[in-house]
């Protein structure tokens, strides 16, 4: 257990602590870095306003699918009255979480699929705000030190807590030493954001200071009593200092002082415990429990106040908007209403952003609701961000400098824009990319790098879903495969999903079957399937 | 309710806004202080040399991609800068079908044969010049005297490189390095060394180029100049002091705009430092062992080959551990 030497109450993250190569020194200079803070980096005063609750909006559209895992089943029908609280939608697996109603009120409409904010589809409940059912009586569990591991864990699954932000996993199956099989020696909470002009939880981090201390203290007790690290902004730090002193139990550290990208979490991590988060993996890899502070916020509500994860704290900034606030909306409000809540767009506002300016998602729909995922949002003028003229790369090797995990995004996405992902991942470690998008902020010729990229994972996710279902069927019936017939019926079907997939394979070995049995019965095989060899003596 | 349409785009949704014509330009005004002082030194003349390098290479790019029907990219400013830079290394009294025959090649087989600009495998203009050398090494390599133009008869002169190569040692034992510098000896267009260098400082105070390359190379001349004044090694006649090597003849050209390339060089650090150092000792095992007086042009041709490989040379991935890697 490596840990920065004897320092007990409060630390600082310095330069001199990283172990660095000759490309991450140079990295710290590179004036591109200072470019982007002086444009968007600042978060001034947003990050010192108090959060705000907006007046609840006319309609609510909340998706089924706001976790990592897959969409929920809806649990109410249209034209029921729902109460807060109430479970919406019911999670089928340990991935998913439960889904609950924001609002009381009556659900109007039940969506098939409905857009979310990050460019993908969901099944979604439509509530109208209103009367509503009655809500159950809330209890919670004040002394929850005292209490079962196992019971807090299911008050928190229960609940619906998942660890907000893009990876939108359980916090069970993010954190569980029992589901995931791993043992704890730090529990870091992460109370800053790094992207620029994001301040989501910074600000939760630094309003929120005392929950996060004792919801510190019960995912401690989860967890096995790991040593514990809040990781706040370095404007921040003296504010929570005072505010947390006396909880003994945890370390208030503030982040160094570098910039985006260097500032992500797990070069954070790595800069603290010395270890690196390997590939594919996550911090729990090597024994650290790496948390958001909202969600850590979320988990001591859940259990102290038997709140459901209803609510999301989001920033909505931008020069597109009048009022750049901090807020905390319901899930499910429509980032239309969003940006009405903080005095309207302003005229000739083209982008509006979920997510942080260089890793988000630009949104045609003003009706794509707010999910657990969506940390910002975020409405640019064109011209603030005009859309890329992309020409050929000249190599000129400033990606390749700025990027925080050492990768090589010239040839990687050379391997990406020709569609060879196999290489991509083999030669240029696709998988390490953190897609901080800082490549293609620095790009001369423009080129979309983070979308090459992103399209380059998604493609090879989908070709590992159709192997796998190609395997389920060889696993269940081998006596029927034939296997000439694979690769040639299934490479234009790589866009279909995994369960439509094996829907399709299970269907074409009887169809390749058939007309091999009619010459058979008619005693003259054609020439090309005399080869073949037949199903029955395999 | 009156709402503007919303735009879709990949992120990030900000842009440095550096560009592919902002960075030629760049190399483009760093080349113009050598320009300059060539045109003082070699009269009109040598701006004509270098109008025509710059036209021939337009009107080369124009063709090459009205041919291929491919967008034209004359824009971007990189067939201005072959031009230029290609012009920089002819003679001023170079008879005018020879620059354009060598810029031809540069920018139509160099640079467009290998699929355009970002992807030759070898620094165009160096193909080009090196094509041109070899097919017609009388009319490349006659030197005119700086100031020649003003006489009105052209006065050819052994450049210093070659003089020492030739003659030995005692023939250059009285040039001064701040003639080198300046420019006033026997030579190219941009014989200037002094406005080489500082053209090259312009393009590291603006990080178009990694100070890795250029000062490697330089390191590469002098170290391996001492070393070999030390070990005795070749004609003792020819050696010279690390300093002449370094302002003689184009090795401040060749550092700072021939080894940068963008296409041509590696990218990571521990690339270009090899890459630098490996084309500054070349320079010396050509200049001390060769039969070519100024081997800066042949070394950086040479070593440009060595890039795919120097490329794969990169720091640890972060997060990939040699478990990672096997199983891939």
């Amino acid at each position: 257990m490596t840990r920065y030497g004897g320092c007990a109450k409060s630390g600082r993250l310095h330069k001199s602590d990283q172990k660095s190569d000759a490309q991450a020194a140079l990295r710290e200079y590179s004036p591109v870095k200072k470019t982007l803070y002086r444009t968007i980096g600042k978060a001034g005063k947003l990050a010192q306003t108090p959060i705000k609750e907006p007046e609840t909006p006319q309609r609510l559209i909340v998706p089924l699918r706001q976790h990592s895992g897959p969409a929920c089943a809806p649990a109410v029908q249209k034209g029921d009255a729902v109460a807060k609280g109430q479970v919406i939608g019911t999670a089928g697996n340990a991935y998913a979480a439960d889904v609950f109603a924001p609002v009381s009120g009556t659900v109007a409409d039940i969506l098939e699929k409905h857009p979310t904010p990050f460019g993908e589809y969901s099944p979604a409940v439509v509530i109208e705000p209103g009367a509503g059912a009655e809500a159950a009586p809330t209890q919670g569990i004040k002394d929850f030190l005292l209490e079962d591991r196992e019971k807090l864990w299911k008050i928190i699954t229960g609940r619906g807590v998942v660890e907000t932000g893009p990876s939108a996993r359980p916090l069970r199956a993010l954190l569980d030493p029992l589901m995931n099989l791993k043992t704890y020696d730090s529990l870091l909470i992460i109370g800053y954001d790094a992207e620029p002009m994001v301040c989501t939880n910074r600000r939760v981090a630094s309003q929120f200071a005392d929950q996060i201390g004792w919801g510190a203290a019960l995912l401690r007790h989860l967890l096995g009593n790991p040593h514990t690290t809040l990781l706040v902004h370095q404007d921040d730090y003296k504010g929570v200092l005072r505010k947390l002193k006396d909880m003994n139990s945890i370390d208030v550290i503030d982040t160094p002082p570098v910039l985006y990208p260097d500032n992500l979490p797990l070069l954070m991590v790595k800069r603290h415990y010395g270890k690196e988060i390997p590939v594919g993996g996550d911090a729990a890899d090597i024994g650290v429990a790496m948390v958001r502070a909202e969600t850590v916020l979320a988990a001591l509500e859940a259990v102290s106040q038997d709140k459901p994860m209803t609510e999301k704290v989001i920033t909505v900034t931008g020069p597109g908007v009048y009022w750049p606030r901090m807020l905390r909306v319901p899930l499910g409000m429509r980032l239309g209403d969003v940006a009405e809540a903080c005095g309207g767009l302003r005229v000739g506002v083209e982008f509006l952003v979920a997510g942080g300016p260089m890793t988000g998602w630009a949104n045609y729909d003003r009706n794509a609701p707010v999910t657990r995922e969506t940390d910002a949002v975020i409405a640019l003028h064109g011209a603030a961000s005009d859309i890329p003229d992309e020409s050929p790369c000249i190599n000129c090797g400033d990606c390749v400098s700025i990027c925080p995990v050492n990768l090589q995004p010239n040839l990687l996405t050379r391997y990406c824009e020709f569609k060879l992902y196999e290489n991509a991942q083999n030669i240029q470690s696709l998988d390490a990319c953190v897609e901080c998008g800082m490549c293609g902020y620095v790009c001369p010729a423009r080129r979309p790098m983070l979308q090459f990229i992103r399209i380059a994972k998604l493609e090879l996710k989908r070709q590992a879903e159709l192997d796998a279902a190609l395997c389920e069927i060889a696993a269940r019936d081998p006596e029927e495969q034939t296997p000439e017939a694979e690769p040639a019926a299934f490479k234009p079907e790589a866009e279909q999903t995994a369960d439509q997939t094996v829907a399709a394979a299970e269907a074409a070995p009887a169809q390749e079957a058939a007309p091999e049995e009619k010459p058979a019965e008619a005693g003259a095989e054609p020439p090309a399937q005399t080869e073949e060899p037949k199903p029955e003596k395999s | 309710m009156s709402e503007t349409r919303l735009i879709v785009a990949p992120a990030p949704f900000y842009h440095s806004g550096n560009s592919t014509r902002k960075i030629m330009l760049d190399f483009c005004i760093a080349l113009l202080p050598a320009a300059a002082v060539g045109f003082m030194r070699f009269g009109p003349r040598a701006a004509v040399v270098l109008a025509v390098c710059v036209a021939a290479a337009v009107l080369c790019e124009y063709l090459a991609q009205k041919i291929t029907k491919r967008p034209c990219t004359l824009g971007d400013l990189n067939a201005v800068y072959i031009g230029l830079l290609f012009g920089l290394l002819m003679p001023s009294t170079a008879p005018l079908w020879l620059p354009v025959a060598g810029v031809a090649f540069s920018v139509a087989i160099g640079k467009h044969f290998f699929g355009g600009i970002g992807t030759n495998p070898f620094n165009p203009v160096l193909l080009g010049w090196v094509v041109v050398s070899l097919s017609w090494s009388q009319e490349t390599a006659s030197w005119a005297v700086p100031g020649s133009h003003l006489t009105g008869a052209a006065v050819y002169a052994e450049a210093p490189l070659e003089a020492l190569h030739k003659f030995g040692n005692a023939f250059v034992a009285n040039v001064s390095s701040m003639e080198l510098l300046a420019g006033a000896v026997p030579g190219a267009i941009g014989v200037s060394s002094g406005a080489v260098l500082l053209g090259g400082l312009y393009l590291l105070a603006r990080r178009r180029i990694n100070w890795l390359i250029p000062v490697f190379f330089l390191a590469g001349v002098a170290g391996f100049a001492i070393l070999a004044q030390a070990m005795g090694w070749g004609d003792a006649n020819r050696m010279a002091s690390p300093v002449f090597h370094i302002l003689a003849g184009s090795t401040a050209l060749g550092a700072f705009f021939l080894a940068t390339d963008y296409s041509s060089s590696p990218c990571t650090c521990a690339g270009q430092a090899i890459f630098g150092a490996a084309c500054g000792v070349m320079v010396m095992l050509i200049r001390i062992f060769g039969v070519w007086p100024d081997g800066v042009i042949l070394a950086v041709f040479a070593m440009n080959l060595l890039t795919p490989i120097l490329d794969r040379i990169r720091p640890k991935v972060y997060g990939v551990t040699k478990e990672v890697r096997s199983n891939a």
